[in-house]
């Protein structure tokens, strides 16, 4: 009786252990809420990147010290962290550097963005582009 | 169809000899024959006197077994399919490489889908081959079926260049650099599933030596 079932629970056993080890590597859906989240961070972080950018351009040319509401250059943007309300750390680096950054939730994924440090969750970026 | 036309001849040779029903299906009982193939033979000629017999209209191939045998082996295809791609990736974060970074976020959805189709067709092809064993038990003319042949030789076939092609990936990563513990791991895992899906159809296909 039991070889008769051989191949079936050998797949049984082998489903469940994968699937198991599996779980634990992904982790459950609240892990991919935290991905989730920490994805549209730093969709955030780039558009600033990009209003950074636009508000310099009008300044003279010159990285701004604080980062503020411009209507002229207003596209959309987010200061703070929709899900924590944080507000996005902004800090003039050099003349020709700046770095935007928002608190991760999840930072041990190695998340392959340019010029993006998962440990620190900052965007380094340059002036101008 | 061989097999279904050798004995629709001879049970249409056999009433129109005048023998009756009771006689021809004690005779094919005796010569091996199971009940259900016995009944859809008696019953593809109609239970008339007319001479020669009439037969009755009926389709060729099931559609019912069609679709049982091929959502059983599909589900098969998918979960040997799901458990290799899976190990693969495990085996990947396990002897990690710093070059690997690039591809770490697209692995991590690629398990959660092998994941995901293991969930659904694990269970779904155990659940279906339990209730095709126990009817084979029943009625063991069921194991003769054309269609769940075909479909299982289909079904071994694509695993059998599945695996292949697996076993091939893995040669073709130590090659590009792989670790060879990495190389070593994914082979064994190939051979493992080859072996039980082998496993597996050495037994559905030894249950009855007849001819396709």
């Amino acid at each position: 009786m039991r070889s008769e079932n051989l191949p079936q629970i050998l797949i049984a056993l082998l489903v469940i252990a994968t699937v198991a080890v599996g779980l634990i590597v992904v982790g459950g859906p609240e892990a991919g809420r935290m991905e989730k989240r920490d994805e549209s961070r730093i969709a955030d972080l780039r558009k600033l990147g990009t209003f950074v950018q636009c508000v310099a351009d009008l300044n003279q040319n010159t990285l701004p010290e604080v980062l503020g509401q411009n209507t002229e250059c207003n596209k959309d943007i987010r200061l703070a962290d929709p899900f924590t309300d944080t507000p996005y750390q902004y800090e003039k680096v050099s003349q020709t550097t700046y770095r935007l950054c928002a608190e991760m939730e999840v930072s041990d994924r190695t998340y392959y963005i340019a010029r993006f440090e998962p440990s620190t969750g900052c965007l380094t970026l340059s002036y101008p582009r | 169809m061989r097999p279904t036309d050798q004995i629709a001849i001879f049970v249409h040779d056999a009433l129109a000899a005048g023998r009756s029903r009771d006689e021809i299906s004690e005779a094919l009982a005796r010569a091996g024959w199971a009940p259900n193939e016995i009944s859809d033979a008696l019953n593809s000629w109609a239970d008339s006197d007319f001479s020669p017999p009439v037969p009755r209209p009926r389709s060729y191939v099931s559609a019912q077994e069609a679709f049982f045998y091929g959502l059983m082996f599909a589900a098969l295809g998918m979960t040997a399919w799901h458990l290799s791609s899976l190990s693969f990736n495990l085996i990947d974060r396990w002897l990690y490489l710093p070059s690997d970074s690039r591809f770490m976020t697209r692995s991590i959805g690629q398990m959660r889908w092998s994941i995901a189709s293991l969930i659904v067709f694990a269970p779904l092809f155990l659940i279906l081959n339990a209730r095709a064993t126990r009817d084979t038990r029943a009625d063991p003319g069921k194991s003769r079926s054309g269609i769940r042949k075909w479909f299982g030789y289909i079904t071994l076939f694509l695993a059998a260049i599945s695996l292949l092609g697996n076993l091939m990936y893995a040669i073709y990563a130590l090659l590009n650099g792989d670790l060879t513990a990495r190389f070593i791991a994914k082979s064994v895992v190939v051979a493992v599933v080859a072996g039980v899906i082998f496993l597996y159809f050495r037994k559905e296909t030894s249950e009855s030596k007849d001819a396709l």
